[in-house]
Order: structure tokens, then C-alpha cells, then sequence
């Protein structure tokens, strides 16, 4: 009891430190990272490209081929390089996950490499048929409560449709379950929010927040989002999270932060942590005593704390790189098509063939 | 000339007089024909329970609440609360899937399974909904009639439609493939809390393989689990549905494709088998009603 009392130090030390090969092997080993996606596996499967991209170059010298056709060179030199890149890139990424692991362990919490098939509530979560989380520190320590970690959607066949960006998310619990609340984000888009809630309420709440959120809630709970958000919690949801989306869902509240985000940034690290703990006992001290006065006798005799028009807002959001990507398919198709019906005058006209 | 080079490929006809004509043809023929007699001429397989542990009593009644999931690892005769068939692979499986690196680790996924029970409340209301529509007309809800209470009740006119047809696909599958003499028309999904009461009574078992608890603990664990979670079913048909139902919009979350039912949904065999007298299935002849 005396412990709840102490406040939580976070020791940041470990983010600073340099990572050698050895640190990244003991990751590996600790976090339990599967063989085939490990440090020396992946180094030799790029070194086995190289060497093979420079068997065939040598080959295609010899049989003359490759002075017929220089542009095979280029594709072998292609390959090796951005195999070359896409090596590096992912020991970069490998160093500052064990940067992560080393803070989380440090600090008594706990650290998984990579999660899938987590289940969480949020509508970023949910609408993805398929996703991994990578790098996520969760502490169930009461004074500071929280998972944080990155999300990236998987696209298959059959889930391809619901691929998004990536995004950083902070997960931080609610005393009591509350009505769905997304805090859309005017100015950056995080999560795919467009036509999230439709017919719903768009609440456009006063002054300064009105700038930067919208406010989506299911139709009927205007009141409730306005005894959850109060001035003050605006003012600090503005000052802490002005460039994130928020969604309060069941007895979660989720922060969502750009897919860049560098928790691996002592700098990052520290805002991340004093916005979850500032949001946790905000939120908490707003919703424990919030009750569902639409609820009902159906609700209570499911045993839930909610109505059914309150639970989810409407829709999934449509991601807008999906808008984006099938707007450049039709018009690369229209393009193509327009080329082919009048690719040849047009060739004339320019002075070309 | 090949014999083969006096078939006239143009002509159906003279093709298969070719292939009528050809031993090996028959030969593969017979072994299809002989392959699905002896299937077809198969008894069942029973199933077996372990002899060291009673069929019949109180305690027998309650660890076969958990026969599905027990049968789904499979961890030993249904019976048996040492689950005895727990290799050391299965151990380490269980303890990576669940979590269980300790004996608190165990009771805490017991305690979430028996009262959290893997719930999303818009399932629950629209499920209850449906329970109560039911008990009013006397019967088991048309697709239309539930899909417009959820809507009038505040619920949203698409994610009803998804949820009503998702819980109807799984028990049409259910009732096609076990018969339905084991699931009868009546029979409607009125919760989907069996999976994680299934998996609460079989997980108390495992402790016991695991070495995180004894049998007296674990007989103790699983009465509580059926003092708490039985009086919401009305038969073992009723919470075997549940299971299954469970089981498959849990690991879809709802979103019910063309072999998501072939891949979540097989352990209907389980259901068939412990429903049938003649393969001494347990909710054959154990009573609902403790």
C-alpha cells in the first residue's frame, strides 16, 4: 500500500545506451525471436543474394549475354542493393526494439518483441482482418497502468481490403466501461476515421479543442461525452496529445500516435509516459463514476453496463491509403487505356517514333 | 499400332470404351468403391473413458462440461482430472498460448474464463435480445424478426445483419453435420459464454498435469465453474452450441467467411459424439441438472 503511495520513477538510462552485436544476439535469444527472423539468418540471406546476383553477373558476362543486354546487370546490382538497404533498415529497427526491451525489463515491466491476434477493443484494432504489434511494453503496475507499442496491419488475399497505415498506440484502462468516443484528429489523420460514426453525433465542442478534434459519439450520448470531457480534461487532452487521435471504447481509453513514433527516444519516451499517466488519473477521476442512464432492463439483464446504441459507433472507417491506392489504380488504368487509344498520335505530335 | 493409338480423341464414346477396356481403370475404381464401403461400414469411435475415475457421479457430471475443449487438445479421457495426456510439447504449448508460468498465472486464467468469459458486450445484448424475443413468441426467432429488435434497440442495421447471419450460419452447420437429432430445431444459441466455460473446467485439469494444483483443487475449481456458469443453459446440446459458437466468432471476431466454419467450427464432431449412447458419449447419459 505504502508503494502505491511513492511516485513512479522511470529509469530512461537504458534508452541512451549503445547497442553492440552481442546485445543484439542476447535480445534475440530473451525475447524469443524465431530463428528465421533473427540478426545472422537475415545477414546471410542477403550475403547469399550478393554472392549468387554476382555468380550470375559474372556469367552473363561470360556468355556475352550481359553485353546484349545491360539491363539484366542492373536488375542483379538492383537486387543486391536493396536487399543490402532492407538489411540495414531492419538492423536498425532490431537495435532500437532491444533499446525498448532493455528500458521495459530495467523498469520491472513487461516486453514482447512482437503480438498477434491481441484483441483489442480500439476500432483501429478491430477493423483489421490481421495485424502484428511490434516492440509493446505493458506494466501492470496500479500507479501506472499501460501497453504501448506499434501496429502494422498484414495484408493476405482475403484481408488485403483492410490494410491501413501503421500507427503507435498507448492502451491505458478506464475504472468503469464507458460509451464510444473517438477524438478524431483535424489536422493529422492517424487511424481511418472517415465515415467512422455515421449517424452519430459530430460534436464540434468549444474553442481551442474544437481546432483540433471532432468529437464522434453514438447518437443519444452527447450529454455523457460532455460530463467525460470538461475543460479542463480538454485543455490537457490540447496540451499533451494535440497531435493524436483518442478513442475511449468498453473500459479502454486508446491513444493513437503516427507510426513513426520513436518510443526508443528518451525524449519520446518520457511525454509518452507523463501523457499516459496524466490521461490514466484524468480519465479515471471522469469515468468512475459515470453510469449508462440509457442502458435499460436489456442491458442489465445481460449483465451489461451499456446500451446497445452506446457500445459501438457506427461503421469501421474507410483508410484513407485504401481510398488513396484504389483512386491510383483507375487512374493508372485510365491512363494505360488512354495511352493505348491514343499513345501513338500523341507520340507523333511530340516528334517521338 | 498401340492400342491407345485407336482411340479417336474426338469421340467420347471411343474414349471411355478404351478406358472400360483397361484393367487398371477397374482396379482404381475398386479401391475408390473399397475405401468408401469399409468408411461407410465403420463403427464410430467411441468414446473411452478413463477407468480410474467414475462415469456417473457428481463429479463426473461436472468435468464433462468440459469435454469439448478437453477433446479439442486432446488431454486424456474426459474423465480423468490429471489430464494424463499432456506430453511435455503440450506443456510448453500451454504454457506459451495461455501464459501459465505459474500456479497464479493458472487461477487467474480460471477466474477470467469463469467470469469475464471472453464477452463483447454488443454480442451479449443482441444475444439476450434474442433470448427474450424467444421466450415472448414461443419459439425460436425468425432472421428478420431478431435483426429488428437489435435495430430498434439501438444497434446498427449492418453489424445486426453481419451478427444475426454469422450465429445462424454456425448453427446450421452445427445441426447439418451432428444431425438433427442431437441439435433440434429449437435449439438456438443464446450465449456464447460455453467456450470459455469449457475451457475454464479443461484448464483446471491442466494445472493439474502442470503440477500448479492437486485434484481436490482441481475438483474444486470445476464445481465452482458449474455452480456458476450452468443455470445460464437449459441442456447439454444448449451449452455444447455455445461452445462451438464461441469458439468460432472469438478466433473470427465475427467476421464469418466461406471456410471460417470448416476451420473454427470441427469440433462438431465432439458435440455428436458426446450426445450419442451408442459411442458412450457423456452428455448422453449424465443429467443437466445437477
Amino acid at each position: 500500500m505504502e508503494a502505491l503511495n511513492q511516485p513512479l520513477q522511470v529509469e530512461l538510462g537504458p534508452l541512451r545506451e549503445r547497442m553492440g552485436i552481442g546485445d543484439l544476439l542476447r535480445y534475440e535469444r530473451l525475447a524469443g525471436i524465431p530463428l528465421r527472423r533473427r540478426f545472422f539468418v537475415a545477414l546471410t540471406g542477403v550475403l547469399l543474394l550478393a554472392v549468387a546476383m554476382l555468380v550470375a553477373l559474372v556469367w552473363l558476362d561470360r556468355t556475352g549475354i550481359l553485353a546484349q543486354a545491360p539491363v539484366l546487370g542492373v536488375f542483379a546490382v538492383g537486387y543486391a542493393v536493396l536487399a543490402a538497404v532492407g538489411f540495414v533498415w531492419y538492423a536498425i529497427d532490431l537495435t532500437r526494439r532491444s533499446r525498448l526491451a532493455l528500458f521495459a525489463w530495467v523498469n520491472g515491466w513487461q516486453y514482447a518483441d512482437s503480438l498477434e491476434g491481441t484483441r483489442r477493443p480500439g476500432s483501429a484494432f478491430a477493423r483489421t482482418l490481421r495485424s502484428r504489434e511490434l516492440g509493446v511494453v505493458a506494466s501492470d503496475d496500479e500507479r501506472l497502468p499501460f501497453e504501448l507499442g506499434r501496429n502494422f496491419s498484414i495484408g493476405t488475399r482475403d484481408s488485403g481490403a483492410t490494410v491501413q497505415r501503421p500507427f503507435a498506440f498507448v492502451e491505458l484502462p478506464l475504472p468503469v466501461k464507458v460509451p464510444h468516443i473517438v477524438l478524431k484528429n483535424r489536422r493529422r489523420s492517424i487511424i481511418p476515421t472517415l465515415g467512422l460514426g455515421r449517424g452519430g453525433a459530430r460534436m464540434e465542442l468549444e474553442g481551442e479543442f474544437a481546432k483540433h478534434f471532432l468529437l464522434l459519439v453514438p447518437e443519444g450520448y452527447q450529454q455523457d461525452a460532455l460530463y467525460i470531457f470538461t475543460p479542463d480534461l480538454m485543455a490537457r487532452v490540447i496540451d499533451l496529445g494535440a497531435g493524436a487521435e483518442i478513442e475511449l471504447v468498453e473500459d479502454r481509453l486508446y491513444v493513437y500516435l503516427p507510426g513513426g513514433t520513436r518510443f526508443d527516444r528518451p525524449a519520446t519516451m518520457e511525454a509518452t509516459l507523463r501523457l499516459a499517466e496524466e490521461f490514466q488519473r484524468r480519465f479515471a477521476a471522469r469515468t468512475e463514476l459515470y453510469r449508462d442512464d440509457q442502458a435499460g432492463d436489456l442491458a442489465a439483464r445481460a449483465g451489461v453496463a451499456i446500451g446497445l446504441r452506446g457500445q459501438r459507433l457506427a461503421g469501421s472507417g474507410v483508410s484513407l491509403m485504401a481510398v488513396a491506392a484504389t483512386a491510383g489504380v483507375l487512374l493508372l488504368s485510365a491512363g494505360v487505356t488512354a495511352f493505348s487509344l491514343f499513345g501513338a498520335d500523341l507520340l507523333r505530335a511530340w516528334g517521338v517514333g | 499400332m498401340h492400342p491407345s493409338a485407336r482411340v479417336n480423341l474426338n469421340d467420347l464414346g471411343s474414349i471411355l470404351e478404351w478406358l472400360i477396356g483397361q484393367w487398371w481403370v477397374w482396379a482404381i475404381v475398386g479401391v475408390v468403391v473399397l475405401f468408401f464401403v469399409v468408411v461407410w461400414l465403420l463403427p464410430d469411435a467411441k468414446v473411452v473413458p478413463s477407468a480410474d475415475f467414475s462415469t456417473t457421479d457428481t463429479e463426473a457430471n461436472e468435468i464433462a462440461l468440459g469435454y469439448m475443449q478437453i477433446s479439442n487438445l486432446p488431454s486424456g479421457p474426459w474423465n480423468d482430472p490429471t489430464a494424463p495426456g499432456i506430453g511435455d510439447r503440450e506443456k510448453k504449448q500451454l504454457a506459451d498460448q495461455w501464459g501459465l508460468h505459474s500456479r497464479q498465472d493458472w487461477l487467474d486464467n480460471i477466474e477470467r474464463l469463469t467470469t469475464v468469459r471472453r464477452r463483447r458486450d454488443p454480442w451479449v445484448i443482441s444475444l439476450q435480445l434474442r433470448a427474450d424475443l424467444a421466450a415472448q413468441l414461443g419459439r425460436v426467432p425468425k432472421t428478420k424478426e431478431w435483426t429488428t429488435a437489435i435495430v430498434e434497440a439501438g444497434g446498427n442495421k449492418r453489424d445486426a445483419r453481419t451478427f444475426v447471419a454469422a450465429i445462424e450460419h454456425i448453427e446450421g452447420q452445427v445441426r447439418k453435420l451432428a444431425g438433427k437429432d442431437i441439435v433440434p430445431a429449437d435449439a438456438f444459441v443464446k450465449t456464447l459464454d460455453g467456450y470459455a466455460l469449457g475451457q475454464a473446467v479443461a484448464l483446471a485439469t491442466w494445472g493439474v498435469a502442470l503440477g500448479y494444483g492437486d485434484v481436490a483443487e482441481a475438483r474444486q475449481l470445476i464445481h465452482r465453474i458449474n455452480v456458476e456458469g450452468r443455470p445460464a443453459f437449459d441442456s447439454w446440446v444448449d451449452f455444447g452450441l455455445s461452445y462451438i459458437a464461441g469458439r468460432v466468432m472469438h478466433w473470427s471476431d465475427g467476421n464469418i467467411g466461406d471456410k471460417t466454419f470448416d476451420k473454427l467450427g470441427d469440433n462438431w464432431s465432439d458435440l455428436k459424439a458426446a450426445c450419442t449412447e451408442k459411442r458412450n458419449g457423456p452428455w448422453a447419459t449424465l443429467s443437466w441438472k445437477l
